[in-house]
């Protein structure tokens, strides 16, 4: 029987939210662009590309705001599409459905897209719409490679685009906290992380099937190498589908790993930075692991996570955080000492949508810009050349190049089939 | 000439390269080689992806760092592999393998394939060559070459807001003047400029950006407010702070941010206004800037409030520093909470902001006043603060410390106990669950009515089990049992993440084993009835009562 105590609505409401902020996330009201209730042209256009497994909240929460009307959704499964369409058609009959995502980003009536579909196509469509003038909400992990990455990172900048990657945790109030603990040292020099990513069966190479009708599939390849149609490659499945494959993720390493290393780069204030050290597994210890240049190690996997996704080793403490708002700290008070006026008080949102929103009428960066997003997804990306290629990675994030091993630094980029190259 | 005296050097290092290095270094031995394509080309789709990653790995091992010499070895390998290989799929994979190992080498083999009939041929030839010999694509100029009339027409006019966007960044570069003509007089555009106005180093032209805070548009005033850093000049302190006269509740709110970001002690009393907003969105803002200035000067002025100013002042000077958690303040509301010499309405504040700031210390200080403050009224002050406190303290033993004395020093006096135990769920120890049970046992009903009301509020399972026994030791008290399944529903209901999953299994499987009547097992099953995916995992993979499971399966659905 467990003693932990409920904390979880005090965390949402309570003083701890209170005494930790730090930029208070607004809800814009009605009137945000002009004395008075907002015309059709204050409202947010925006485009859903890819309506699949993780589109859905996003439908419905764009679809049910004041501020936001869903124009468009696209889908390379007609199906999809029109069952999208059919639901935002609810709010707006004007919305309209496409297959190709090119015919939303060519509308300059639509202000921003979100874009759900799986990580090979994130960077493409990201970095076109910004060329085309829309903001982004991209899912996480931001980008299927390093260099995808940096011309992200280039392209934020280039056309001044708001952009918000979805790594979600970080509007969590408990995360927040875990984060700001460690920061300020209250649980002393870190030592090691432990993040809890899970694993997925190795795939299968899958016999071909016919390409179901309505389903472009391949556009859904893309730039990625082309292999013949089977469901369970293509499939929008939390246990595996395309989550599954190297072509079209870092699996963990990228599905969980983009919230957890996420937040751990946050905590160790590294987000303009990263590790040095990338080890597969069983290469010198039983786990993988990764280390900044100060000694802290990340641990995949290994150890005991108390119960949680996350946990901090520190010199003087133990920070341990979860989903759902589930935070512990050893001591146990450390989890409720508020922030003094002189602690390092971190951005504050508290819904990560809203402060995308908020963002694109304010200009202002959002939680999780590019910049950020690229580092974790970084990391994610250079866990899975380490696991793939069985070997340690040295890294040096102040050039963003792999070090002293030439084969291994091809797969900072992959090659692109012709007609899906990365737009500029 | 002997056998030995022909062998030259060269003729060694070939043979070590050729028959030892392989082992030791990565070279695909043939063994390993054929059984690779034999899956490859077999019908076990499984076992032809396990000789893909094997054949990867082989590749990997061979091109890593010090392994230079066996790279062309492998490569050759894979090449003569390449035109004998039946299938496409194993075809490509041995492509993909080339752009990982394959040097200059490769490249005619696979310029022949280029003009393959087979298209997916064809493109894994060139995705090879594109890994083997990189191209940089040119990047475009981005407007570079235009003057500055192309630039302002571009800024003013273009379709697409990117385009206006570098178009605006580059003209403020060349002729800020003009920057700023265009974007005084920009559209939906204006707030894009200004952010780039404000943040690049043409010192005209950011001012020409803060002036829009002047601007009847509240989209310019809201993008000026957050391009605004901690460096900005003093006066826009003041501007801001005029600016939360306007009745758009976006732009006060954005305002108040900004006070939390760039503010000093200047902004204090604008902000205690708004920290009893009736706006909520107004009230937390207000509270979050309070808490960012970094402007020491804050707390001192706060300090003095308190210690010289009239009864209100005093009260809010309490709260504003509670909201800041300035230092020293937890023992200022110890102080003041235990005093009972103070204003009431201060005594009051310091026990309310114990949620915020109260510490360990606390704890004694709130059971006596439930203990002995029930005159003075504040008994449900210090009972609220208590619950909430203890949420944030998360100390149940040091928790129960206290309210085992408060029981031992209220012994006799029933409504002081009662008054303890409506609110023991703050400390949710082993040792109060112990207790309950022994003050149940004693058969005083307005006790055993109290223990069932809190123990379904209880903080941890502990609670749940302790309802099984007193439903146990009912001794066939149909009603006394069916509170005590209520109770343990009620638990089950009000739990969160924070509760462990499998606990809450074991404590339904548990109630589920010994309810007697149908009505008590449904009231332990409805406490399933916001079921989520988690639950629905667990009562999938796991066994459990079939009609709790059927319950759950159907709850998570809806």
């Amino acid at each position: 029987m467990t003693k932990t105590p409920n904390r979880r609505t005090f965390l949402k409401s309570g003083a701890i939210a209170m005494a930790s902020t730090f930029a208070a996330p607004m809800i814009l009201k009605a009137a945000t662009l002009g004395r008075g209730q907002p015309g059709p042209n204050s409202r947010i256009n925006i485009g859903l590309i890819g309506n699949g497994l993780i589109m859905g909240g996003h439908r419905d929460y764009f679809r049910a705001r004041e501020h936001t009307v869903v124009a468009a959704v696209c889908d390379l499964y007609t199906d999809r599409m029109e069952s999208a369409l059919a639901d935002c058609r609810k709010e707006n009959n004007a919305c309209e459905g496409y297959k190709d995502f090119e015919e939303i980003l060519a509308r300059t009536d639509i202000d921003a897209v979100v874009i759900g579909t799986p990580d090979h196509w994130h960077a493409a469509i990201a970095i076109a719409a910004m060329k085309g003038g829309k903001d982004v909400y991209v899912e996480k992990p931001m980008t299927l490679t390093i260099e995808e990455g940096k011309a992200m990172v280039a392209a934020e900048k280039r056309y001044g685009r708001i952009l918000q990657v979805g790594s979600q945790q970080r509007s969590e109030n408990a995360f927040r906290k875990a984060a700001e603990i460690v920061r300020n040292g209250w649980i002393g020099k870190v030592k090691q992380v432990h993040c809890n990513l899970g694993s997925f069966a190795q795939p299968s190479e899958y016999p071909a099937e016919p390409v179901p009708e309505g389903f472009d599939y391949e556009k859904w390849l893309g730039p990625t190498p082309w292999e013949p149609y089977n469901m369970n490659r293509v499939e929008s499945n939390y246990g595996g589908g395309w989550r599954n494959f190297w072509e079209y993720g870092s699996r963990k390493n990228g599905d969980w790993g983009a919230h957890h290393y996420d937040i751990t780069q946050w905590a160790l204030n590294r987000d303009d930075s990263g590790p040095v050290l990338f080890v597969p597994k069983s290469e010198d210890q039983p786990y993988q692991y990764y280390e900044y240049d100060d000694g802290v190690r990340v641990i995949r996997d290994w150890g005991d996570l108390k119960g949680h996704m996350i946990r901090f080793v520190g010199e003087e403490g133990e920070v341990m955080v979860s989903r759902d708002n589930r935070l512990d700290t050893l001591p146990v008070s450390l989890a409720g000492k508020p922030l003094g006026p002189k602690d390092t008080r971190l951005y504050k949102s508290t819904d990560h949508r809203a402060n995308w929103i908020e963002g694109i009428y304010t200009r202002k960066p959002t939680i999780c810009p590019a910049s950020v997003g690229h580092r974790t997804a970084t990391i994610c990306q250079l866990a899975g050349i380490a696991e793939r290629l069985g070997r340690t990675i040295e890294w040096d994030p102040v050039t963003e190049q792999i070090q002293n091993d030439p084969r291994a630094a091809l797969w900072q980029d992959r090659p692109r089939r012709a007609g899906y190259e990365l737009p500029v | 000439m002997t056998f030995l005296k022909k062998i030259t050097a060269r003729t060694l290092i070939a043979a070590l390269s050729l028959a030892i290095l392989p082992v030791l270094t990565g070279q695909i031995s043939d063994a390993d080689f054929e059984s690779i394509f034999s899956r490859l080309n077999g019908d076990d789709y499984d076992a032809r992806y396990a000789a893909r990653m094997d054949l990867q790995d082989h590749v990997s091992a061979a091109s890593a760092p010090g392994n230079e010499e066996q790279q062309p070895i492998v490569e050759q390998q894979l090449l003569d592999r390449l035109s004998s290989e039946p299938l496409l799929t194993t075809k490509l994979w041995l492509l993909r393998q080339l752009g990982s190992i394959g040097s200059e080498v490769s490249l005619p083999a696979l310029k022949v394939l280029l003009d393959s009939k087979d298209v997916e041929l064809a493109e894994g030839a060139q995705q090879a060559i594109d890994r083997i010999v990189p191209t940089v694509s040119p990047k475009p100029g981005f407007f570079a070459d235009l003057g500055v009339d192309e630039l302002e027409d571009i800024a003013r006019n273009s379709a697409n807001r990117s385009e206006r966007f570098m178009a605006f960044s580059l003209l403020a570069n060349k002729k800020a003047k003009i920057a700023a003509a265009v974007m005084a007089e920009a559209g939906p555009s204006a707030p894009d400029f200004i952010r780039a106005a404000m943040l690049g180093s043409n010192s005209n032209l950011r001012k020409q950006a803060l002036s829009q805070l002047a601007n009847s548009d509240v989209s310019h005033q809201i993008a000026v407010i957050a391009a605004l850093d901690p460096k900005a000049p003093s006066s826009v302190e003041k501007t801001l702070l005029e600016l939360l006269a306007t009745d758009n509740e976006t732009l006060e709110l954005q305002t108040i941010e900004a006070l939390g970001r760039i503010g000093s002690v200047r902004s204090l009393d604008a902000l205690l206004e708004r920290i009893e907003s009736r706006s909520r969105d107004v009230r937390d803002a207000a509270v979050d800037a309070l808490a960012s200035i970094a402007d020491q000067k804050i707390d001192s002025n706060l300090r003095k409030q308190l210690a010289d100013g009239e009864k209100e002042e005093r009260v809010m000077a309490l709260k504003a520093l509670s909201l800041r958690a300035s230092p020293g303040v937890n023992e200022l509301v110890n102080t003041y909470a235990a005093d009972e010499s103070v204003d009431h309405e201060l005594r009051e504040e310091a026990i309310a902001n114990m949620e915020l700031v109260g510490d360990v210390d606390s704890f004694p200080i709130l059971i006596d006043i439930v203990v002995n403050g029930e005159a003075s009224g504040l008994r449900r002050d210090a009972q609220k603060s208590l619950k909430r406190m203890s949420l944030r303290l998360a100390d149940p033993d040091a928790a129960w410390n206290a309210f085992a004395a408060g029981f031992e020093a209220s012994k006799g006096d029933l409504d002081t106990q009662l008054a303890l135990m409506l609110v023991s769920d703050s400390a949710p120890s082993k040792d109060a669950i112990d207790y309950l049970e022994s003050a149940w046992a004693t058969n005083e009903p307005r006790i055993q009515k109290m223990v069932l009301r809190v123990l379904p509020t209880w903080r941890n399972w502990d609670a749940g089990f302790a309802l099984l026994e007193l439903a146990k030791a009912a001794d066939g008290d149909s009603e006394l049992e069916s509170q005590c399944y209520k109770g343990v529903g009620k638990l089950i209901l009000g739990s969160d993440a924070t509760f462990p999953l499998e606990s809450k299994f074991k404590l339904a499987g548990a109630a589920l084993e010994q309810a007697q009547t149908p009505a008590d097992r449904q009231s332990v099953i409805e406490g399933f009835r916001y079921s989520t995916w988690r639950e629905r995992v667990h009562v999938t993979y796991n066994e459990v009562d079939p009609e709790l499971k059927e319950a759950v399966l159907a709850y998570a659905k809806n």
